[in-house]
């Protein structure tokens, strides 16, 4: 291939590869912001807070907690370590370490029974 | 004449290089703009308190109703409010983020029946003022019969307040 014909390939490959590598930079780093500890932490304490006070007694509660799976398995602990909910302070806990966790109050006085139904990754509320 | 000044133009030509100092800098700006957006964006928590504030005033209305009359206990000296809606007594009272008040009207003699607050009556204050951080309130008004004496209407006022700060 002729020298002189070279040159703008290369510059093209170079442009292609600086644009790809800026574009896949921005995305990880939006991915990765969005699929925060916190985040998921903070979104599942209110999600489960907000379901606590709106229930009535005697309701059953079925949720999704798949994304609270993949943060014990990511932090490599075991689900019940990750989320509690406390029934003496009216408190919803989540926790990766213990530097790391987020709470929220629920002002519903009904006692809560929770289980986790691991095959099916969802927590399972009971107002009694 | 005209064909000096078409020689000239001929000689500049269209900068056609794909790599340059500025095509960095355009996208040193773009990635900084997106970065910051999106940081800022996700870093605020959400603010469910005004969610809050009407779950509790649906609470309270179940509390004190029932298909349209209001209790016969509401107007007893010693109603509780908070065991009739299933309100921590200890968040309610000691928490300091929480507050409402029932009014309740009789629609005849235009005099106030009965008032239940509860929670930290300073949050009251912060209803109308403008800020993000300051409590958020919500007020419904309804009209029950009252169940002791079905000839009479009563115009129930509810006030919520809630100031967290875990929000």
């Amino acid at each position: 291939m002729n020298k002189k014909a070279l040159g703008p390939v290369i510059e093209k490959v170079v442009f292609i590869i600086i644009i790809l590598v800026f574009v896949s930079a921005l995305f990880i780093f939006i991915n990765r912001t969005g699929n925060s500890n916190r985040l998921i932490m903070e979104k599942y304490s209110r999600q489960i807070a907000l379901l606590i006070d709106n229930a009535k007694t005697g309701m059953l509660i079925e949720l999704d907690i798949s994304e609270l799976y993949d943060l014990a398995k990511k932090h490599q602990i075991s689900i019940n370590s990750i989320l509690n909910i406390d029934n003496e302070n009216r408190k919803i806990k989540l926790k990766t370490s213990d530097s790391n966790y987020y709470e929220y109050t629920f002002f519903s006085d009904n006692p809560i029974l929770w289980n986790l139904d691991d095959n099916k990754e969802k927590i399972i509320l009971e107002i009694k | 004449m005209m064909h000096f000044k078409i020689k000239i133009f001929n000689k500049k030509q269209a900068d056609s290089r794909w790599l340059s100092p500025w095509l960095l800098v355009i996208l040193g700006v773009i990635g900084l703009i997106i970065i910051v957006g999106v940081s800022i964006c996700f870093s605020k928590s959400l603010d469910l308190r005004e969610l809050e504030t009407k779950i509790l005033t649906n609470k309270l209305v179940d509390s004190i109703s029932e298909n349209g009359y209001l209790k016969k206990d509401v107007l007893e000296a010693n109603f509780d409010v908070l065991e009739e809606a299933k309100l921590d007594k200890k968040i309610m009272e000691n928490g300091g983020n929480f507050y409402f008040n029932i009014t309740i009207i009789s629609e005849d003699s235009k005099k106030i029946v009965k008032k239940i607050l509860q929670g930290t009556k300073g949050l009251e204050v912060q209803c109308g003022l403008p800020g993000k951080a300051l409590a958020k309130c919500y007020q419904r008004k309804l009209i029950l019969v009252n169940e002791a004496n079905p000839l009479e209407n009563l115009k129930i006022q509810i006030l919520t307040v809630i100031e967290k700060s875990e929000f």
